[in-house]
């Protein structure tokens, strides 16, 4: 069994790793590019190992970089966070090569689920409810495809097998914009993706997204930790996700926790994971599942009560998880504000110098993050900088404390997206809460034209 | 018959003791190239100037690109790669990295004359460590 856990990522993640780890009394190992050599968190850790210059592709995406580190640094596990190389079987494999843990699902589960064909058929033979539409790639015949087309009904949306996460796909709205949306999409699919594979699905005009968190481990013990509501975002980029999802029949996510649950035993599944949904008129169609901690985990956790991560090491270790399905809690309400080094207007990346980052605090606050004055945001990386967590016995409290917090939250040196949050919680369809995906983009929108 | 680690081991020992600089050896597949270093076991010849006390700005240092263990003198060998004084040209090697069986050079980025080794033997490096300071000759252009 490991005690030495090398974290490959960076930023917020890479801390909350590195708290879980010092908490169970394992060493972490960091390895960082030279843009992150000054980062509190690399200074944080037992050991860490400079393995590159700042581009992502010659570090937290450099594989091999990573396998020399963890054997220069005697590592036995890989942490791969989210993001990077947290969902590519093959890093998986060569961890598991290197006689190293992979702090993850196994391999052939991420490739499964990677590949959104193959993940659609493994759920609806487990009974998970799906977007109508088949669970196979489409044939090179475009008059097959538009008969398979007809059979769904317009709109379809037309979406590469190797994408996912709101990339490679197409929305169709009569016959006659078919063939040429099919030809996009596979040639964007294989230039992306590297698998020109693409399938078709009824699109759905207004739906909400909607998933289900659950905890595997290697002695048949699955569990569902609850519902998330991530609906608001800009740019399938969600920007507020919440725990629990507001105003959806409780016994229907019951029922499709359960089958999540019966889906990662059928195929396997070992770790943390989320089935991601979309939710319309009463029902739920899974999209995708992501095989990896995601960034939202900690309204799980509020509300749970579960250390996810502390379980994803548990579980990695061996060990069995110790709670029953019965004995998941559901406590009150949790909301995180993804905090972004970004203008809150033109969503423009503004990397540079934090010179003063005031936390808030207080009963129900959690800030994940890995910034302190001081601190540089470097331009090569994703904007994210922190995530302001609230918990409440209700929305409503939970929404009163995330109001303080975010009007005691001070940075300055970089712009950041927390006008935009401050806004966000005075619209009163957020605070009604049970909007669909696309509210965020129209609110913002009239706003501008308002102004 | 397909070389060994070991083969090349007792062979790099064998041209070592022979005072042979090199050889090479082609098979159906495989071809291997052992060179003997010599600036490693010409006598350092250290120069007035080495002595002269800290670096001036025009310093450069060869650093090191790969995350190890550092190593100021081969395996094999008690002698260090480089001593301080000592005139090298750009591209030699000033010291190695270890990385399990692995072992990756560190070289100068400039011809110049060796004013310190700064990274101790044992040390754990990373990309970009500082490894020798080497205050290159007035005419020579650093290599990229």
């Amino acid at each position: 069994m490991f005690d030495k856990v090398l974290i490959a990522n960076r930023g917020e993640i890479a801390l909350r790793v590195q708290r879980a780890c010092r908490a169970m009394g394992l060493k972490t190992v960091v390895i960082h590019s030279e843009a992150d050599r000054d980062a509190r968190y690399v200074a944080l850790a037992d050991e860490a190992l400079c393995i590159g210059p700042a581009p992502a592709s010659n570090t937290y995406l450099n594989a091999a970089a990573i396998l020399l580190a963890a054997e220069v640094s005697g590592a036995q596990a890989i942490h791969p966070g989210y993001g990077f190389l947290s969902e590519s079987a093959e890093f998986a494999e060569r961890v598991a090569r290197a006689g190293l843990t992979f702090i993850g699902p196994p391999a052939d589960c991420i490739r499964t689920m990677g590949d959104k064909v193959a993940a659609k058929r493994a759920m609806r033979m487990a009974g998970v409810p799906c977007v109508p539409g088949p669970d196979s790639a489409l044939p090179d015949d475009p008059s097959e495809v538009r008969v398979i087309a007809r059979d769904i009904g317009y709109p379809v949306i037309v979406k590469a097998a190797g994408g996912g996460g709101g990339r490679g796909m197409r929305i169709v709205r009569n016959e006659g914009a078919l063939d040429e949306a099919l030809a996009l999409t596979r040639a964007e699919a294989s230039k992306a993706f590297k698998n020109a594979a693409v399938y078709i699905e009824k699109f759905l005009e207004k739906p909400r997204h909607i998933e289900i968190q659950v905890l595997c481990d290697q002695h048949d013990n699955h569990l569902w930790l609850g519902d998330r509501d991530c609906s608001l975002q800009r740019r399938n980029q969600k920007v507020v996700e919440e725990a629990p999802a507001p105003g959806i029949d409780r016994a229907l996510i019951e029922k499709v926790g359960s089958s999540c649950v019966e889906a990662c035993r059928r195929i396997g599944y070992r770790g943390a994971g989320t089935f991601e949904f979309l939710y319309e008129n009463g029902q739920f169609f899974f999209i995708e599942m992501n095989t990896r901690v995601q960034v939202e985990h900690p309204v799980t956790e509020m509300t749970t009560g579960i250390d996810i991560v502390k379980e994803q090491i548990r579980i990695a270790q061996g060990k069995s998880l110790q709670i029953l399905q019965a004995d998941v809690a559901r406590v009150g309400h949790a909301v995180e504000f993804r905090i972004n080094a970004e203008d809150p207007t033109t969503f423009a990346p503004s990397p540079g110098t934090v010179t003063r980052w005031d936390v808030p605090g207080g009963i129900g606050i959690r800030v994940d993050t890995h910034i302190a004055a001081g601190a540089s945001v470097p331009r090569h990386y994703d904007s994210l900088i922190g995530k302001l967590i609230a918990h409440g016995s209700t929305r409503d409290e939970a929404l009163a404390r995330a109001r303080v917090a975010l009007s005691e939250l001070r940075v300055e040196g970089i712009r950041t997206n927390v006008p935009l949050h401050q806004a966000i919680l005075s619209d009163p369809t957020f605070c009604g809460g049970g909007y669909d995906i696309h509210h965020l983009e129209h609110w913002m929108n009239a706003r501008v034209a308002a102004q | 018959m397909p070389i060994e680690m070991t083969d090349v081991e007792r062979l790099a020992q064998i041209l070592e003791r022979s005072g042979v600089d090199a050889i090479e050896i082609e098979e159906p597949g495989l071809s291997l190239k052992l060179v003997v270093e010599k600036s490693a076991r010409m006598a350092a010849s250290p120069t007035p100037a080495a002595a002269a006390g800290p670096a001036t700005d025009h310093s450069v240092l060869a650093k090191a690109n790969v995350a190890g263990h550092f190593l100021a003198a081969h395996p094999w060998r008690d002698k260090p790669f480089v001593a301080p004084g000592q005139r090298i040209e750009a591209g030699a090697i000033v010291g190695l990295v270890k990385i399990g069986l692995l072992y990756a050079p560190i070289v100068a980025p400039a011809a110049g004359t060796v004013d310190a080794v700064i990274a101790e033997t044992g040390a754990t490096v990373g990309y970009g460590t500082p490894i020798a300071r080497i205050r290159p000759l007035a005419e020579s252009n650093p290599i990229n």
